[in-house]
Order: structure tokens, then C-alpha cells, then sequence
């Protein structure tokens, strides 16, 4: 069975979507700890099973907030086996953002251009297949509350699912930047522990913004007094 | 790193990212009026799913076409501008200095001065591509496939340069950014046949297998073997001395435009002046060493007629035992000794060890009656030329451009080892086989 | 549509005449060429052309349309024709100064008017057009 997270910024169509992907196969808990909701459903297509999770909305990924935590620790430690990442295409420059970040987490994802039939209606041309090949992810136009788009979403879920992933866009930082970055992936590769659970490229570069919860993981691993030395980033 | 600079990154690198999303958007999204720019024409054809890769093919195979062919009435002119200087040395009352004329700094010079036009000619489509923004769009169309074997999108245009020759294949290795990509390239470069290698092919093949199929089909073999050895070597860099994956592709479409005469001259004249100034002093002072060598003492050889006499044979047989096993003799280990110098002494040294003068078919012949060669160790012979060390202009070029002792030194004994090996598994499967 | 469909029609057709042009010499040229129609033997360059003859080929369709994507192709078809025709007109320099330099026996103009170089000639027409859509451009 296949996990798939849904995740996006604050309305942009993503319950609509999650309802048009479960039907009536819903179950509503709260994540645990927390008083936030946490929904999921099944859905199954061409014979497969998935389990969707509809992650709390968000705008980014950072440990400021309880439910950018929740979102990211569930990419992070449950790895699903894709990422449906809902936009607004009407306002694809706020909406991208979050995007690159799922990118840097290196989760499998699909972008999911929902609110279509807006640009459309405003006249606005979006180049879905040159954004596809930009990103390299799979792009796929949906309007969630006619149900437009979501077969084809299906199939990409799927296809994305049983395929290596391809070579994706990744941010570059400036060569200053990438030369720290270069530095500390190489002493994080030394703990295994951490090498295996988290992208290293993801890792540093939440360590060089200070990320709490991260810097909290690092400080916990062997390795923490290399980090300081190439990066003072504690105490 | 400064203190100040750590501070605040989220912000610093949120900002990268709207940049990038700018970036993404500008190529993508457009508002109500449906025009196009030139810039988005041009993309979306090169830039396409099918047809990129075979465009880029096409442009390349151009490139290859105008270099090699458009240089060879140049490539003559300077031929015949050394041997014509030769000759008028060769008339000279001492003996000694004729020859050092004729022999060591027309010879020695005129083996390097001979590749600039194709180097010069080379640079200048490259150039034309990189300043047209065209460039740009083959590294990411090509990076999907170079990254599964282990090497950055960017490092294709290097290695393809590495056919014709391994010194500007090298110092194209400089458009990478990440210092790991670009040193995989650099070590892997030499894998890649580079065109001096032919003539060895050429004669060997010949040798073996007469003219015919055989000796065509042998020769693409040794292509293909490079490349294959390349690729390899690429993945097993990748999986050990340098862990990681390729770094991230950065995305930076400059807008199309005509180059511009200026840039493209100043291009290419950056990249063609290493080839002359390194390439020329190295290649040139070996030379006349191996004048020299061949030459003295000089009444022992006669002014370098009679080779067996000369420090070289002496040489030659010294490090015969070396080369035993594979089954050659002293002047193949001279010549490949030699050939570490510039390939195509290869053929030249085979020549005056044989006393048949420099061409080919002179050379093959007195090679097919010295029986030196059987098909096994023939073929052997060619691997080995194909994979051991690059010619001495090459290391030094590495040298320059990884700065570094450690790297030069390695590629020299990686390459070495790995040429003993591989010729000698070839060697081992021939006998297996029962091959003669 | 996205500029005057009168002139796309005609562009498209026009494509599709070069495209086959290509698409026939290409071939040829790979399997070995032929020696009275000055059709030489070059396997690349002959895949090099099939290369040229799918970009004119693609174009049609949008063409026809009168959408920018078939632009597009015409354009860098045009540009490969350009790239190659002016290559082997190079060439033709090249050879002739091989046999002033007494390196080659004969020189024959003829012979090295390879079809690279009529066909190139056959695609200049498409200047005219890319200027006359340039007004429906950025």
C-alpha cells in the first residue's frame, strides 16, 4: 500500500481535494501530543491501495511552528511514498516556495496546479510542461471541485511511486555557502544514524538557519563538536 | 567564516529562493497576452523532451566536422613551414647542431604548433555556443544522463572535447562549479581517446589484422572501451574516494542572443594560449631529450642512423623486462616509454627504431617483418596505449588545473595501474581463449 | 492561435517540403550515399540530417495552426541547416586550399557542393518569414 501526504498552503483547495481522493474512507484524529487535527482516508485506483494523509496547512517548513512540525516531521520519519503538493495557481510565486523546500526534504513529490479553472478564466498561460521539466517533478493542472485533473493526478501518484526518483531541482546558495554546506555534509555523513534518516544536504543547511529542532538532533549525536567547528552554531 | 555572515541565513537563503521561484516563473507563467520572445522559441524546441538531446548531438557532430577538417590546410601549412626550416638546417656545416635543428626543435616544435588550429578551431565553436546562451541549455538537457553515470550534466562537454584532445577536454572542466564533479572529470578525461591515440591504433591494427574489418571494428573498439572505462571509473570515484552525488544543478538560462564577434575571440584565445604556452614548453624540452637520447653518442649512432647504439637502445633494454609478460619486445617499451612524452611518438619511434623513416605504411611494414607483434599482444598493446598515462602536456595541464601535487601524482598511477590491468586481463582472456 | 494563420499555412507547408528533403538525402548519405547525385558517404551527418528533417517535420502541425510552437522547430531547423550549410561551404574553402598547397591532387568544386549546401540554400526562405512574425512577438 502506498502512503501519499497531501500537503499545501492554507486554502488553497486542499481539503476539497483530500475529500475528492477519499470519498466517504475518512478518518479523523488529532496527531498525537497535539490538539491538531490530523485526517486520513484511502483511495484506491488501478487496482492499488493508498493511504492518504492530509498534512496541516502550511506556508513553510521551519520548527517554528507546531504544525510546520508536525508536516515536516511526518515527510521526515514515515517517508511516504509520495508527496502531492497542493498550489493555488493563481499565486504560484508565494505557493513554490514550499514547494523548494519539499524538494530539499528530497520527498517524492507531485505538484498538483489546483484552482485551474481560475487561470484559465483569467487568461493566464502557465507552461505546465517546461515548469515540470524546471523542477522535475511531475505537474498535474487539477480543479478540485469539479474533480478535474484528479484521474491524471492518480496516475502520476502511482507512476511517481514505482519509479527512482529523477533529477530534481535543487536550490543553489552561492559558492560561499555551497563550500559550507559541502563542509558539514561531508562531517554529518560520519553518523550513521543521522546519514540514514535525514537528507544531509537538508540537514545542513537547516543548521546554517538555526533550525531548533534540528540543531536539537545534532546536538545529541557524536559528531556535534566537528558541526562546531566548521559552523559555531551552539551555545 | 565571518560571524556576521552566519547571522540571519534563514533569511539569506529564503531570498535565494524567491529568487530561484523569479526564475521559474519567468520561463513559465505568463499573463494574458499570449507573446512569445525569441528566448521562449528557441527553448522550447532545444529544450524538448525528444528532440533535445538528438539537436545537441547534431550541434556537437557540427562542431566536430568544422574543427577537424576546416584545420587541415592549416595544420599542412605549418607542417610544411618546420620541414621546410628542417631542410635548410640539415645544411648546416655542424653536424651536431643541424640535426639539433632539424631533428630536435623542428621535430619537437612542430608536433605541438601542428594541433593549433584544430585547438584554436575548437575553443571557437565552443565559444560561439557559450556566449550564443546555447551551452547553457545542452548542460541541463545532457545532465539527466550524466548523472546516472556518476557525473555532472556540465562534465559532457569536457569529455566529448576529450576525443579530440585530453588538454582542452581538461580545461573545460572549468564551467564546473563543485569541486568534486570537476576533479572526477579531470581524472577521468584521459580515458577518453584522444586523437593523438589514433595513429597507434591505425598502425597496430594494420599490423595484426591487415586492412579490412578487423582492424576498423578494433579500433571502435578502443572508443568504446574508453568510454566504458570512463564511466566506471566515474561510478567507482563516486563510491568511494568521493562519496555523494553529483551537486545540484543550478539553474541559469541566460536570454539568447548573437554572439558577439569580441567575446567569442577573447574566449577562445584565453583557452587556446594555455595549450600553446604549457603544451609548448613541455612537449618542446622532451623533444629534444629524445633527440638526444636517440642521437648520442654520436659517433656510436652516426648522427643518429644507427639507433641500437644510441643511449636509447641501452634504455630500452633496461626497462624490457617490464613489459615482458605482455609479450613485447625493447622497442615497444621504448615506444610506449616515449609515448608518455606525446602519443604520436609512438608511430615516429617505432620508425626510427625500425630505420624505416616516420610513415605509416613504411612503419607497418617493417613492423609485420620484425614480427614484433601477434594478434593478442597487438591488441593488448593497443588497450595499454589507450589507458596508460596521458602524454606529459596533459599532466601538466592537470597539474595546472588541480593545483594540487596529490591529484597529478594519482591520476599518473591510477592510470598506469589501471592500463597494467586491464592489458593484462586482456592477455589473460586471449590465452584462455587460445588466441594467437 | 497565436499569429496570422494564412502565413503559418504556408510556413507549414514549406516545412514539410524541407523535412522530407532531409528525411530523404539523410538516409542516403548513412547508407552509403550516391556518387552521380553528389550524395557522399557520412554516416553522422547523414543521422545529423534525420535530426534536421524531425525538426522540420515537427513544426508542421503548429505551423499549420499558426501556434508559436511550431515556430519554434522551424527556427532551430533553420538553424541546423545553417550550421551545416555553412560548414561544408567552409569545407569547399578548405579543400580548395589543400590543393593550392599541393596536398591534394584534384579539386572539384562540383563534387564538394554537397546537398548540405543546396538544401541550406533551399531553407533561407524562412528569414522572410521569421521576420514577418516578429511583430507578433515580445
Amino acid at each position: 500500500m502506498i502512503t501519499v501526504a497531501l500537503i499545501g498552503n492554507p486554502n488553497v483547495g486542499k481539503t476539497a481535494l483530500f475529500n475528492r481522493l477519499t470519498g466517504s474512507r475518512q478518518h479523523v484524529a488529532n496527531w498525537p501530543g497535539v490538539t491538531v487535527m490530523k485526517k486520513t482516508g484511502r483511495c484506491k485506483h488501478k487496482g492499488e491501495e493508498m493511504e492518504v494523509v492530509d498534512l496541516p496547512g502550511v506556508y513553510s517548513l521551519t520548527a517554528a511552528s507546531v504544525d510546520q512540525l508536525i508536516a515536516r516531521n511526518f515527510i521526515v520519519e514515515e517517508k511516504p511514498d509520495v508527496v502531492v503538493h497542493i498550489v493555488d495557481s493563481t499565486n504560484l510565486e508565494r505557493n513554490l516556495y514550499l514547494t523548494l523546500l519539499l524538494l530539499e526534504l528530497e520527498a517524492n513529490v507531485v505538484l498538483a496546479l489546483n484552482m485551474w479553472d481560475l487561470v484559465k478564466a483569467r487568461g493566464d498561460q502557465i507552461d505546465v510542461d517546461k515548469l515540470s521539466k524546471l523542477l522535475g517533478i511531475p505537474v498535474v493542472p487539477t480543479v478540485a471541485t469539479t474533480g478535474e485533473g484528479v484521474e491524471k493526478l492518480k496516475d502520476e501518484i502511482l507512476r511517481v511511486s514505482k519509479e527512482k526518483p529523477k533529477r530534481r531541482l535543487v536550490v543553489g546558495y552561492g559558492e560561499e555557502f555551497e563550500k559550507l554546506i559541502r563542509k558539514l555534509e561531508d562531517v554529518l555523513r560520519k553518523d550513521e544514524k543521522l546519514a540514514g534518516r535525514y537528507p544531509l544536504r537538508w540537514l545542513a543547511i537547516r543548521i546554517l538557519e538555526r533550525d531548533e529542532d534540528v540543531l536539537k538532533r545534532v546536538g545529541e549525536s557524536p559528531i556535534k563538536d566537528e558541526v562546531s567547528k566548521v559552523v559555531k552554531v551552539f551555545g | 567564516m565571518g560571524e556576521e555572515l552566519l547571522e540571519d541565513l534563514d533569511v539569506v537563503f529564503a531570498e535565494k529562493r524567491y529568487e530561484v521561484i523569479k526564475s521559474i516563473l519567468s520561463q513559465v507563467w505568463r499573463k494574458r497576452e499570449v507573446k512569445w520572445t525569441f528566448t521562449d522559441l528557441l527553448d522550447h524546441a532545444f529544450l524538448h523532451r525528444g528532440l533535445g538531446i538528438p539537436i545537441f548531438l547534431s550541434l556537437l557532430w557540427a562542431v566536430f566536422l568544422f574543427t577537424f577538417n576546416f584545420s587541415e590546410p592549416f595544420m599542412v601549412m605549418i607542417e610544411m613551414f618546420f620541414s621546410w626550416v628542417g631542410g635548410f638546417a640539415s645544411g648546416l656545416e655542424n653536424e651536431v647542431f643541424a640535426s639539433f635543428i632539424a631533428d630536435g626543435v623542428c621535430g619537437g616544435l612542430g608536433s605541438v604548433f601542428v594541433f593549433v588550429p584544430p585547438i584554436f578551431f575548437l575553443f571557437l565553436a565552443l565559444a560561439f555556443l557559450e556566449d550564443s546562451g546555447y551551452l547553457a541549455r545542452a548542460a541541463f538537457v545532457m545532465d539527466r544522463v550524466m548523472y546516472r553515470l556518476g557525473l555532472h550534466g556540465r562534465s559532457f562537454v569536457p569529455m566529448i572535447m576529450g576525443f579530440g584532445c585530453n588538454i582542452p577536454g581538461i580545461m573545460a572542466a572549468r564551467t564546473i562549479e563543485n569541486e568534486n564533479d570537476r576533479l572526477i572529470t579531470i581524472l577521468v578525461n584521459p580515458l577518453m581517446s584522444c586523437s593523438a591515440r589514433l595513429p597507434v591504433y591505425v598502425l597496430i591494427s594494420s599490423v595484426i589484422f591487415g586492412a579490412g574489418y578487423l582492424a576498423a571494428a578494433s579500433i571502435y573498439v578502443m572508443y568504446i572501451l574508453g568510454i566504458a572505462l570512463a564511466i566506471t571509473m566515474a561510478l567507482t570515484f563516486r563510491k568511494t574516494i568521493f562519496k555523494g552525488k553529483p551537486s545540484p544543478f543550478i539553474l541559469e538560462f541566460p536570454a539568447y542572443k548573437l554572439p558577439i564577434t569580441r567575446n567569442v575571440l577573447t574566449l577562445t584565445w584565453e583557452r587556446a594560449k594555455w595549450f600553446l604556452i604549457r603544451a609548448g614548453t613541455i612537449i618542446f624540452s622532451v623533444m629534444i631529450i629524445v633527440w638526444f637520447l636517440s642521437s648520442f653518442p654520436w659517433e656510436a649512432t652516426g648522427g643518429g642512423a644507427n639507433i641500437e647504439a644510441s643511449y636509447i637502445a641501452t634504455f630500452g633494454h633496461l626497462i624490457e623486462p617490464i613489459v615482458k609478460p605482455f609479450g613485447w619486445n625493447w622497442m615497444a617499451a621504448v615506444a610506449l616509454f616515449f609515448g608518455f612524452l606525446a602519443k604520436e611518438i609512438v608511430v615516429g619511434t617505432f620508425g626510427a627504431l625500425l630505420g624505416s623513416g616516420e610513415e605509416v605504411e613504411l612503419v607497418r611494414d617493417s613492423l609485420v617483418e620484425a614480427g614484433i607483434f601477434t594478434p593478442l599482444t597487438g591488441f593488448a598493446f593497443m588497450v595499454f596505449t589507450l589507458i596508460y598515462v596521458p602524454c606529459v602536456a596533459t599532466i601538466g595541464i592537470i597539474a595546472r588545473e588541480t593545483n594540487s601535487a596529490k591529484w597529478t601524482i594519482f591520476s599518473i598511477v591510477y592510470l598506469v595501474a589501471l592500463a597494467f590491468i586491464v592489458a593484462g586481463i586482456t592477455i589473460g582472456i586471449g590465452r584462455l581463449l587460445g588466441i594467437p | 492561435m497565436d499569429f496570422s494563420r494564412k502565413i503559418g499555412k504556408t510556413a507549414a507547408v514549406y516545412a514539410f517540403i524541407l523535412g522530407f528533403l532531409y528525411l530523404t538525402i539523410g538516409p542516403l548519405e548513412v547508407a552509403g550515399g550516391i556518387e552521380k547525385y553528389n550524395i557522399p558517404a557520412d554516416f553522422w551527418t547523414g543521422l545529423a540530417l534525420l535530426v534536421v528533417a524531425a525538426n522540420y517535420l515537427y513544426a508542421v502541425k503548429g505551423l499549420w495552426r499558426g501556434e508559436f510552437k511550431g515556430i519554434s522547430f522551424l527556427f532551430t531547423g533553420f538553424i541546423l541547416s545553417t550550421v551545416f550549410g555553412f560548414i561544408f561551404i567552409l569545407l569547399m574553402g578548405a579543400d580548395g586550399l589543400l590543393y593550392l598547397l599541393g596536398e591534394v591532387e584534384e579539386f572539384s568544386p562540383i563534387a564538394d557542393f554537397r546537398p548540405e549546401i543546396w538544401l541550406f540554400i533551399a531553407s533561407t526562405p524562412i528569414t522572410a518569414f521569421l521576420l514577418k512574425i516578429k511583430r507578433y512577438m515580445y
